[in-house]
């Protein structure tokens, strides 16, 4: 069985923010959420990265094992799903979440937290596959057609990539030979170069 | 947990690096003087680091997504957040409850009544006026609903969901929630009435050093002294004040997460409201104990009046207050309808 994993190459990032757009755009995803975003390191100065995160569809999950109503699941893929018709949105999963993935609509007695809204790996939810209410509530199902998340998919320089954790490996790791001993080799031979006039 | 954690591997590099240097210095100090060592920064080691706020707790980077703690690209107190709350919280929480439970029900097996000492005199005073008896009841309906919808947020995964099924609890957690949420800002509006109303007579008085010293009369002979409220009452009401106001407070700040927009502070505070409402329910398991065993005590908040007999062995010093203002009635009269002298006697019951 495949273990789906996203991975975020570091390297190749440009914050063009194009994951989160084209994941918005698949999705419809309401206003005020964002089931992926790219946050940047040391922004305009040297050493810039940015990385681009959502939920990483943890094997141990930590929101399945603190929501008080038990909503996510595993599917066979390693996808971490939850269901919305369980969700009570009280929060928890985002306090535990090693990622700040879950998001929250505004809802509820006071106009406060809705249901959780998370990334399900362009996987739809629990609901049957391609139907409305699942598109209503999760958005869309690529998976189901064979396809990757779209987010990946769209990424312009192939530094998210999506799928099979074995190939997302390979390709990664093909990537850090042809670059050279570190992920982070370019700036290494910064710091070689610089190495006399300190960091 | 990482501040320890980073003090004791500071201790530890503290206490085994100066033997090595020690023992390297005699054969190459020279050499060590001459090449001063270059701090080599591992950038991917420094990006990582950044990432998972190890040398600057809060390091946030630059986002355009505008949630809360967006910009943090590891939230790092999660796994410790969630570990207290399911090994340590809720466990403790649980048993606490059972204990308290389990106290207040051998205490009504060994005391299950206190009969007003020298039976009911057929005359009363006025206790409580309607204003102070329905805030009182609001306060405390309120305070029961939240405690039981609360409960089933805090143990139902583990005590309800397992026989009732997901869809099932799913269900019941989502109505407790939203009664909860619901009866949330009901309960801390009357509690902030309650203290309006109450506070002047919580007030601690000499009295009550002696009071508290005799534990409310379990040692020493015959009921020790005590005004309008005995220490015993008074201390009551500042727990549930002050427990309270932590409830209202945290709840209202989950509540309008939205609003605080700081994940570190909303995880204290659901501790915070955690261990708050288990101490209060506990206090109110005690307190409703104390109101049903004591006979002639829950009538004040029902009718607003107590047996003159009553009076006299609990609140010695508010009867004989009331007795030389000529407050005591006939039990037999009719209760005055409209409210007319309820006022009076409740405040001139004051201090």
């Amino acid at each position: 069985m495949a273990r789906m994993k996203f991975y975020c190459d570091a390297e190749r990032c440009i914050e063009c923010n194009g994951c989160v757009t084209a994941c918005k755009n698949e999705n419809e995803v309401p206003w005020g959420v964002n089931r992926r975003r790219v946050v940047t390191i040391n922004d305009g100065e040297s050493g810039e990265r940015s990385l681009s995160v959502a939920c990483m569809h943890c094997s141990d999950a930590p929101c399945a094992t603190v929501c008080p109503v038990d909503c996510f699941y595993t599917t066979e893929d390693g996808v971490v799903l939850h269901d919305k018709d369980i969700c009570i949105g009280c929060g928890y999963c985002f306090y535990a979440c090693p990622f700040g993935a879950p998001q929250f609509p505004q809802d509820g007695a006071f106009g406060t937290r809705g249901k959780m809204d998370k990334c399900t790996f362009c996987n739809g939810g629990p609901e049957e596959n391609h139907g409305a209410a699942e598109a209503q509530k999760y958005g869309s199902n690529r998976l189901a057609e064979g396809k990757l998340p779209a987010c990946a998919e769209m990424c312009a320089t192939k530094a998210l990539l999506a799928g099979d954790a074995d190939m997302i490996a390979d390709v990664y790791r093909t990537r850090v030979v042809r670059r050279g001993a570190s992920a982070m080799q370019r700036g290494v031979s910064i710091q070689k170069q610089t190495l006399g006039s300190g960091s | 947990m990482r501040a320890l954690l980073l003090l004791l591997s500071l201790l530890l590099s503290g206490a085994l690096l100066p033997p090595l240097a020690q023992a390297e210095e005699p054969r190459n100090a020279a050499a060590f003087e001459r090449e001063k060592p270059a701090t080599v920064v591992n950038p991917a080691a420094e990006l990582w680091n950044k990432v998972r706020q190890r040398e600057q707790p809060g390091f946030a980077g630059s986002t355009q997504v505008g949630q809360m703690n967006a910009g943090e690209l590891v939230n790092p107190d999660g796994e410790e957040w969630r570990l207290f709350r399911r090994d340590e919280l809720i466990p403790t929480g649980g048993w606490l409850l059972l204990a308290a439970f389990g106290a207040v029900l051998l205490l009504a097996l060994i005391r299950p009544s206190v009969p007003i000492p020298g039976g009911e005199s057929g005359q009363r005073l006025r206790r409580f006026d309607a204003m102070r008896r329905v805030t009182h009841w609001v306060m405390a309906i309120s305070m029961l609903v939240l405690a039981l919808t609360g409960l089933v947020i805090f143990t139902g995964r583990y005590l309800l969901l397992p026989w009732m099924g997901k869809q099932a609890f799913g269900t019941l957690a989502a109505l407790s929630q939203q009664i909860h949420e619901l009866s949330g800002p009901v309960f801390a509006a009357s509690l902030l009435v309650f203290f309006l109303l109450f506070v002047a007579r919580n007030l601690p008085a000499a009295v009550d050093f002696k009071w508290l010293f005799r534990l409310g009369g379990l040692i020493g002979e015959g009921h020790p002294p005590a005004g309008f409220f005995n220490a015993g009452e008074k201390i009551l009401f500042w727990i549930v004040v002050l427990l309270g106001v932590a409830l209202s407070v945290s709840g209202l700040a989950m509540l309008f997460a939205h609003l605080v927009q700081d994940r570190a502070l909303l995880q204290l505070l659901v501790i915070v409201h955690a261990i708050s409402a288990l101490l209060m329910t506990a206090t109110v398991f005690g307190h409703i104990y104390m109101a049903l065993s004591v006979r002639g005590t829950l009538r004040a908040m029902r009718d607003g009046y107590v047996d003159a007999n009553w009076a006299r062995s609990h609140h010695p010093l508010w009867f004989d207050e009331q007795a030389e203002r000529g407050a005591l009635e006939d039990d037999r009269a009719p209760a005055p309808g409209g409210g007319e002298g309820e006022g009076d006697a409740a405040r001139a019951g004051g201090h």
